[in-house]
């Protein structure tokens, strides 16, 4: 019974703990470091970043073009979409050293780039 | 234009017509009737459209992230839904039918959920080449053979799955459902791992050499069991615990009302 409650507290706390990060997230967040790209004429600009190896980055995505886009990366994980003339974020990594392309799913001959992780 | 909108109107539209040929064929011995197909479909639409209308709202909610906080809290709630449906299909089929309406509202609702998801996605996508005449046939076309492969895929699926008996064709309906349950569950956890509410971790494992995940089978496989080539331990453990919960749902299940029919059949001899 003692064993019980011993853990049903430190369950408890944990998920107290839990729910602190979860709600205090976009704090922390407020550290990482910033890269920005811009769809124009349905081209990322710059189509490659680097971004050092495990390290999260906080990436600001401006679609400048009036149409949507879907920014995509199989090898990221990541999808989302971005509306005409609006911003986006997507965080990325931490990442082990290598290359990670992504595309716009709507427009994927033109809006190809590369995340390079040195 | 052509190819890019076959591609991504078949993403999208499989996950729904797959969906639709696993309860079709789930509740083919039973009248139930096909009334709710039309229901959901329509009020799916009409769901996706405000969505999609409302998406540039949605987004900017939360510094930005209310794409995935939205998305995500739509698959869990698909997820829900299906766990309510594992139980009301075993009930149909131990207990007959006796009153299908909680089932049939569950089905559609369902159905409803996921073509208000991937719904939206196509008519964001048609919203970009609506305007542009040089574009607008082929991304009609290319929309049409996608929507036209994608359903084709789900009547194959149908009759596939039309061609197992009663009580085998229940298993695989619910063992689908639980395993497309769980690919929800995953989906929404990298969601929220992109938005960083969950945190970000290497592959556990990388497939991508034998299914790559744009490639037709990967991408069949994704719709079915939410296939992956690159989870993270964290995505693998909430896609194993949530096939846990189905099947803990499934036995309650069954046992209730196994036990709830004998019952019925000893008062009245």
């Amino acid at each position: 019974m003692r064993l019980l409650k011993i853990w049903g507290e430190t369950c408890c706390k944990r998920s107290t703990y839990a729910l602190i990060v979860v709600l205090l997230s976009p704090l922390v967040q407020a550290g990482k470091p910033v890269v920005e790209i811009n769809i124009e004429q349905h081209l990322f600009v710059p189509s490659e970043i680097t971004i050092p190896a495990n390290t999260k980055i906080k990436l600001r995505v401006h679609n400048r073009d009036a149409t949507p886009e879907e920014f995509e990366s199989w090898e990221l994980n990541r999808e989302k979409v971005i509306m005409g003339n609006s911003s986006a974020t997507i965080f990325i990594g931490p990442l082990p050293p290598g290359i990670y392309p992504f595309f716009g799913e709507f427009n994927p001959k033109t809006a190809q780039g590369k995340v390079i992780v040195e | 234009m052509l190819l890019t909108s076959v591609i991504i109107v078949l993403r999208e539209i499989l996950e729904a017509a797959l969906l639709i040929a696993t309860l079709l064929a789930a509740t083919r011995f039973y009248s139930i009737g096909h009334s709710w197909l039309r229901i959901s479909i329509s009020s799916g639409i009409v769901g996706a459209l405000i969505f999609a209308w409302q998406l540039r709202t949605i987004s900017n909610l939360y510094e930005g992230l209310g794409y995935e906080i939205s998305n995500a809290a739509l698959q869990v709630l698909i997820y829900g839904v299906i766990l309510v449906l594992i139980a009301l299909l075993l009930k149909l089929y131990l207990c007959g039918t006796t009153n299908n309406k909680p089932l049939v509202f569950f089905m559609g609702f369902a159905l409803c959920l996921s073509i208000i998801r991937e719904g939206s996605e196509i008519l964001i996508y048609f919203s970009g080449f609506m305007h542009n005449t040089e574009t607008l046939s082929s991304g009609i076309i290319g929309s049409v053979i996608g929507a036209g492969v994608g359903f084709s895929f789900g009547a194959l699926f149908y009759f596939l799955l039309s061609a197992f008996h009663k009580s085998l064709s229940l298993m695989v309906a619910l063992g689908l459902l639980v395993l497309v349950g769980a690919g929800m569950c995953s989906q929404a956890s990298m969601l929220l791992m992109q938005a960083d509410f969950l945190p970000s971790q290497r592959p556990l494992w990388n497939t991508s050499s034998w299914i790559p995940e744009p490639s037709i089978p990967g991408q069949l496989l994704y719709a079915l069991i939410g296939y992956e080539a690159t989870p993270s331990p964290l995505q693998v453990s909430i896609y194993a615990g949530s096939i846990f919960i189905s099947l803990t749902v499934a036995v309650i299940s069954y046992t209730f009302y196994r036990r709830s029919t004998n019952k019925k059949a000893s008062t009245h001899p």
